[in-house]
Parts: C-alpha cells; structure tokens; sequence
C-alpha cells in the first residue's frame, strides 16, 4: 500500500514537471513593461516581440534609453544592446552611444509566478534581478 | 506703526457671543506630517520583526520592538492604521519607473496620481488638508499653513521628467495649484502675527535688530484687555502672552547664533532655521500651537524631509546618510539602523501631543478637539515601493476617534479609503470619495 502511494506520488510529481517544462513559452509571454529591481533602483524594461523567436526591447534609466535586440531559447530571453539614447538626460562624462564591445547580455527568465529574473553587469559587477510587469490602472 | 496680536480663546469670548460652553462646541484642528522615505517597518524583515506595526491588532498591542515606542505614554491617543497602500504612487508607465522620489510627496495627502511633467501643465489632486481648510478654515485669519523643515524651493524638473513641485509641498489647494511650505520659523511667526503687513521692511529689521518684542507694540492695550477681564481668563492671557514672547525670544537666538559667523551645520538654509532639527521641528510644533491657541488658523501641513535627503540624524544613533540607509538592500542590520531613524522622528510627536492635551479646549482639551496624522507615502524605501505605508493618527476629532486601537487593513487597501474616513470624521459627512479611495474604512 505505501509502495503505491510513493509510486502514485512520484508520477503525479513527474506529471507536474512535464507539464510545466511542456508549456510553450513564446516571445509574447514577455511583451510588455517590466519593473526591474536591481541593487535597490528600477528600471523599465519594455518588450516587444518581433519575429519569429526574436524580440526587441528598451531598457529605461534615469532618461537614458538603451535599445536591445534579443532572441528566446526555451524560457531565456538573451538580449543584447544596439545603442544608447539620452532623451535630454545629461551625457555622462564617458558616454558612449554604442555599447562597449565587451558588454555581457542581459538574460532574461520567465519563472513560473509570471515574473522575470536575470543577471546583468553592473558597475559592481554582475547582479542578480527581478521583474514585475507593470500593472495596468486608471490614473487620476 | 500699528500692530495687533492674535488672542487665545477665553471665556469672554464666549460671553461676549451669547453661547455657553457647552453650546460652542471647538473646531476640530487638523495637523498633517509626512516623513519621506517609508520605513525600516514596511520591508519584509521589518515587518516580521515588528519595526514599525505592532503584532497585534486591537487595545493590546505592544510597542516596545517598534518605531513607535515613543508613543507608548500617549497610546490611548494613537491610532495606528497599518498595512495600506499609496497606489496612487506606483508608475503606470514605463517612464515613470524609477521616479518614485520625484512623484511621492505629491500623493500623501491627495491620494491622487501626479501627471508626469516639468511643465507648468502640473496636475495631482485637492489634498485633505486644503479640503478641510476649504471648508472650515474660513472663520480665521488665515485659512491654512504649510510649514517644511528641509529645503523645498527648487524650480523645473527634479527628475524622471517630474516638476520639483511635486516633491516641494504636500498641500494641494487644487489639483493644478500647489501650495509653497514654509521652511523659516521666524516667516511663519511674521506670518501668523500679521508683522510682514506693518511697518516697512526697514522698520522690521530695525525691530529684530533691537531684539524687541511684537508685544512692545501691544503693550499698552494688552494691559487695558487684562483689567476687564476674569481672573481665569487674565491667567490665560498671561500664559499666551508669556508663551509668545518665549517663542519670538527662541527665533532672536537663533538668528543670533546664526549671524554669529560661527560655521553652520546648514549653510545654506535661511538665518531663522536652528541647524538642530529637533529644535526646529519643535520650533515649528509651538508656532502651531500658538496658532492653534488664538484661532488663527486651524490647519497645517508639515514636511518632516525631502526625498532623496542625506541629512543625518546622530540623535538617532544612526550616523548614516538618511537616504543611503534608507536603501538598506534588505540587510537586517541596515534595516535596523533605518529603524532607529523612524524612531527618532516619530519621538518628536510627544512635544506636540503633551501641548495639545495641557490645552483646555471646551469641555475637553485641544487633543480631544485635533488630529494629528503622521506617515509616508513609501512603504519600502528599499525598493521605492508604496506598499504597507507607515501611518497613525492622534487625536479624538471631537470623540469622533476613540483612539488606543491597533488597526490593520486589508491587504491591497488603499490609504485613500483611511482619509476618506478620516474626513467624514473631521465633519465632511457628505464627501463620498477622496483620491483613489475605494470605499471607506472602519474605525473600529
């Protein structure tokens, strides 16, 4: 009788794990704006699929944008940047509109909650995020 | 040059207008203070260490491991409403992310979304305490006031694409107009006395150069007044008058003090500012008082901080930069120092509570008759979020708030739903909604 529950329990387990890893992801799972938190800052991360498995997203920073291009790999977007847009922020000393060539891509995951995490360089080196999508609301 | 000097209430006045007592029931007083920066309380860790909330709701709730426990003597006059929401705060756009110190102090007392702009097409809500003075600060001389302790007078945009009023003032007459804050005690006593409108300007600083006395210029009618009046009523004004000249002799220090030469803690801020922020905190809890005392205005908002600040509070036992503590990264102990800083702000509410209750006001005294809110618009400095927002009420509101109640809302309430109710206790009864308010929230 125990052997048939663990048995009974270990396929169930095994059915939830398919069923998790069988869900398609697609690029349109990460449309949208992303509140990134980041070493206690936010960050916008806007998303838009293009084609295919292929994405292209801005990332939005005290007024500077960073366009990105990236492409999904099973629940991982990887997304690299094209160049640096100020919007009237002030240009900071070393400013560079295309980015440096040894700059890392930020990678993207989408975890089960329908959140977003990932790992981008920083200045202090590589860190750790989370993402939520930004809710929809009435203003006013 | 004449001059006149606002009186405190006294007996003959109610004489003078045919009521008894019991028949002139006092306006319900109002004071507003925002703190920035949330609280160490609103982060996961705070709050299951009980940093700014106590454990339980009701009459039994223990203070001691929080922010509030210099509150503990004046429980049964506090009400503490935790676990709201400023949604109102929150960016509804992918520009507005990160802005959160620039949008802020603009939704605490309007509950309303700020237009992202640095133009003049600014655009909130009417704040509760412009809704109240609307309504029932007209019988006094001034309708309202708005007093700051930090710096708020910058012009254009502060950040993210947001005009610094936004972050400048919590008092909103409208939703296009907000109004400036006060920063200089010694503006708000010329204010409150009518002095900016007498004399000229050479004549006022001739006055304050000489050391003297508003009082001097009232001397000789004051001593009429006093010998019609009772016996009770001539210690009143004694007291009143003895008050007013303590405080305008506290404003002649530290102006002396500050033209002194000696090096300032704040270099840059006007020559009536104390560089102590307790000094002027409680410089600026008198003068509301003194104006609570002679009617001459029943309303205030008062700005603690600015976001973004630096300043620090040794007092505190924290020698941090406020705003770097406040991004504690959720470290216990980083968590804890912002802990201490909350802390010491919420222990100077004790000056003002102790002022209010030794005020007879009626049957009762001035706290049975005000009420006093103190919070942040930001939950979790750490990520900038407005999530569980520290907030808590003094005050009876005429009996209208029975007070000594831990009260937790719902999660995702809105603070709006706390204001609403707070207005209808304040007497506007018929006001059906207040910012994004989704309904109105129970007292008991």
């Amino acid at each position: 009788m125990i052997k048939e529950l663990a048995l009974a329990a270990a396929l169930l387990a095994f059915a939830a794990s398919a069923s998790a890893q069988d869900t398609k992801v697609t690029t349109a799972d990460f449309a949208g704006t992303w509140n990134i938190e980041v070493m206690s800052h936010q960050i916008a991360l806007v998303i838009e699929p293009a084609e295919g498995n292929k994405v292209t997203a801005t990332m939005m920073m005290m007024g500077r944008d960073t366009l990105l291009k990236g492409e999904l790999t099973d629940r991982t977007l990887t997304l690299t940047g094209i160049k640096t847009e100020t919007n009237g922020a002030p240009e900071p000393q070393h400013a560079a509109h295309e980015p440096p060539s040894n700059a890392k891509p930020i990678v993207v995951t989408l975890q089960e909650d329908g959140t977003i995490a990932g790992e981008m360089m920083t200045t202090a080196g590589p860190m750790q995020w989370t993402g939520e999508k930004l809710r929809a609301k009435k203003k006013g | 040059m004449g001059a006149t000097v606002a009186l405190p209430f006294l007996d003959a006045h109610i004489r003078a207008s045919g009521a008894s007592a019991r028949q002139a029931r006092p306006p319900i007083r109002l004071i507003c203070i925002e703190q920035v920066h949330g609280a160490a309380g609103s982060s996961i860790y705070g709050a299951q260490q009980n940093l700014w909330a106590p454990a339980m709701t009701g009459r039994d709730f223990d203070l001691s491991p929080t922010s509030l426990k210099p509150l503990e003597a004046w429980r049964e006059h506090v009400t503490i409403i935790s676990n709201c929401d400023v949604p109102s705060a929150d960016p509804t756009e992918a520009r507005e992310i990160g802005g959160d110190h620039f949008r802020s102090s603009a939704t605490y007392l309007t509950q309303a979304y700020p237009k992202r702009t640095e133009g003049a097409d600014i655009e909130c809500g009417t704040s509760m305490d412009q809704l109240h003075a609307q309504r029932f600060g007209q019988d006094t001389p001034i309708p309202s006031m708005q007093l700051c302790i930090e710096n708020v007078d910058q012009s254009g945009g502060c950040g993210y694409g947001y005009s610094c009023a936004y972050t400048d003032t919590i008092s909103w007459a409208s939703p296009t107009r907000p109004l400036p804050m006060i920063r200089d005690p010694r503006v708000v006593f010329d204010q409150m006395f009518g002095v900016l409108g007498n004399g000229s300007a050479a004549e006022r600083r001739e006055r304050r150069q000489q050391d003297l006395s508003i009082l001097d210029w009232v001397r000789e009618s004051s001593k009429r007044l006093e010998r019609r009046l009772g016996a009770a009523d001539r210690v009143r004004l004694g007291d009143y008058l003895d008050n007013v000249r303590e405080i305008e002799r506290r404003l002649q220090a530290v102006e002396r003090r500050n033209d002194s030469g000696e090096p300032r803690e704040l270099p840059m801020a006007p020559r009536g500012v104390p560089d102590s922020f307790a000094d002027h905190v409680k410089l600026m809890f008198d003068l509301q008082m003194l104006a609570f005392r002679s009617d001459i205005t029943r309303v205030f908002s008062f700005k603690l901080g600015r976001d973004g600040s630096n300043r620090v509070y040794k007092e505190s036992g924290s020698t941090g930069a406020f705003h770097i503590v406040s991004h504690h990264a959720e470290n216990p102990e980083r968590v804890r120092e912002l802990a201490k800083i909350n802390e010491y702000h919420v222990s100077m509410l004790p000056y003002l509570l102790k002022q209010l209750k030794e005020t007879a006001d009626g049957d009762g005294t001035m706290l049975d008759n005000s009420v006093v809110i103190y919070g942040s618009p930001m939950g979790n400095p750490n990520q900038h979020n407005h999530k569980r927002v520290p907030f808590l009420v003094a005050g009876h509101a005429g009996g209208a708030i029975t007070g000594g109640v831990h009260l937790k809302a719902k999660n995702g309430t809105p603070l709006a739903n706390v204001m609403l109710s707070l207005l209808h206790a304040l007497g506007h009864d018929t006001l059906q909604g207040f910012g994004d308010s989704e309904g109105t929230f129970s007292w008991k």
